[in-house]
């Protein structure tokens, strides 16, 4: 008996340890899928910065349902990222970031990001394959997808042999582009290095690290089972700017007290519901825009991701934002609401 | 037998209440003045309806809320119109005896409280501010998300918007 015994339980760790080794060799491409493509977008994200380049990048945007398209000038010297020209301009070294418009130049960052970023391959199984050819170079694609719903949400090519991203496709929920940025013409891209272009006389204009949001306003640490929060921060302005990531997606949640002026929004956009709040959205060549007021504050969600994301993004936020103060708000509603004072 | 007085009517709280307001009768005023001048609580009393009087004449005057005014226009007045005497629709007027109406109300300094006390808060209702109105400068949030986003992730393609105009219509 326990002759038979003991040589079932071998036969048994046999046939384990071969179902082990089987799962590991149907896994360990997609893993290794996953750390290549990792890899790409990490050498991606940083590739300008070692790279000089040169060209015309152009924006493609659904609004609508219509395609609307721009373009602006882009150059990279000794680390220094330029886009744009005249009183449009934007330019980026290391952790600074200053913005050029009519009224001159003014200081948009200076201080390094504290937050930790999810990893891309936390919430998304990635994929790289070899890419079609984009403004004329070379490319691999990195394909990121939802595990839930197998579909694509996006596409990042890189050109092969710099690393440097020469576009990003956004994708809805079906798997059909909606938005991208990408290089039409390459004129430089490697090769030896210029150097860095002065720095700009700003005013300066950057946000304030916040260690917590003041009293009123609401950053939860987590949005849904998706978005974490990577930084708060006070601007000149006196709104809380939030920004939330994914690994992939990025979103600003700006807040203000007090109710929306509706009168004062800009034209256009599209009235949505946000739970049991309404709002209204944009789509404009800088991503995607919703407005939205929740109890006292008024808030404004601004990504690249999809509207339908940043509204169930703002459904999520609703959910976990801080409550709605209970019966003694209730009540003040009540008592309140009809005069127009809440 | 119309010159003999009557019986000296009974000592009654409510006589404080018009008292305070100088709507006594000569004997009621000689009746309430005795009360005082015997009773520690009745004096008390009386310190509590006249400042529950001053209170409610403390208050600001203030314009009334606009749907007051939505009631006066349904009524065709003006505010101005209204004094005590108005009649605003020509219901039938129920007869109510005196000595009903004596009967069934509280105590005229309970009903001075409370008024006042419904007064204070239409008062903060009236006073307290609500909260401001905001107009998010949407384009310049625009801006300030791609700035953020660029530092953790390709700065062409954060930055790239920035140098459009942002496209809102305003």
């Amino acid at each position: 008996m326990t002759h038979v015994s003991r040589r079932a339980r071998a036969v048994g760790a046999g046939l384990a340890a071969v179902a082990m080794l089987a799962v590991g060799l149907v896994a360990l491409p997609d893993a290794q899928a996953d750390d290549a493509a990792e890899v790409a977008l990490e050498r991606a994200r940083t590739a300008t910065v070692r790279e000089d380049f040169s060209g015309i990048v152009q924006i493609e945007w659904l609004a609508d349902g219509n395609w609307q398209i721009a373009r602006v000038p882009v150059t990279g010297e000794g680390g220094t990222v330029q886009v744009g020209k005249g009183n449009h301009k934007a330019e980026g070294s290391g952790d600074d970031r200053w913005i050029a418009s009519v009224s001159g130049w003014r200081v948009g960052w200076t201080q390094p990001v504290a937050g930790d970023v999810p990893s891309p391959t936390k919430h998304w199984k990635l994929a790289i394959a070899k890419g079609p050819q984009v403004a004329g170079r070379t490319t691999d694609v990195v394909t990121a997808t939802d595990p839930k719903t197998k579909e694509a949400r996006l596409k990042v090519y890189v050109d092969q042999n710099t690393g440097v991203m020469l576009r990003r496709e956004v994708l809805d929920r079906r798997g059909e582009a909606v938005r991208s940025v990408g290089f039409v013409e390459v004129k430089k891209l490697g090769g030896a290095r210029s150097a860095a272009p002065a720095t700009p006389k700003a005013k300066n204009a950057a946000p304030k690290q916040l260690g917590s949001v003041p009293k009123g306003y609401d950053a939860p640490a987590r949005i849904g089972t998706r978005y974490a929060l990577v930084g708060r921060y006070l601007r000149d302005d006196g709104t809380v700017q939030l920004y939330y990531s994914d690994g992939l997606f990025g979103i600003s949640l700006f807040e203000q007290r007090g109710s929306l002026d509706w009168n004062g929004l800009p034209r256009g956009g599209g009235g949505t519901a946000i739970g049991d709040d309404r709002g209204r959205d944009y789509e404009v060549a800088g991503g995607t825009v919703l407005v939205w007021e929740h109890g006292d504050l008024t808030l404004t969600a601004v990504s690249d991701a999809t509207v339908r994301d940043l509204q169930t993004f703002a459904v999520a936020f609703g959910q976990q934002s801080g409550d709605d103060g209970g019966v003694v708000d209730d009540i003040a509603d009540f008592v309140l609401g009809p005069f127009g004072f809440r | 037998m119309s010159g003999v007085p009557g019986p000296p009517e009974p000592w009654n709280e409510d006589l404080l209440s018009a008292y305070a307001d100088g709507e006594v009768t000569a004997e009621q005023c000689a009746l309430v003045e005795a009360r005082l001048a015997d009773s520690e609580s009745t004096r008390a009393l009386l310190a509590e309806i006249e400042a529950a009087r001053d209170a409610v004449r403390a208050l600001p005057m203030r314009d009334a809320p606009e749907f007051w005014a939505r009631i006066l226009d349904g009524t065709g007045l003006d505010a101005t119109d209204l004094s005590d005497d108005t009649v605003i629709a020509d219901a039938p007027a129920s007869v109510v005896t005196l000595e009903s109406r004596r009967a069934s109300r509280l105590p005229r300094w309970v009903a001075v409280a409370g008024g006042a006390a419904a007064a204070a808060v239409i008062a903060a209702v009236v006073l307290v501010p609500g909260p401001k109105q905001v107009d998010p400068p949407v384009a310049s949030f625009t801006d300030a998300h791609a700035i953020r986003d660029s530092l953790n992730s390709d700065a062409v393609s954060s930055l790239a918007p920035v140098a459009l105009q942002a496209g809102f219509q305003r």
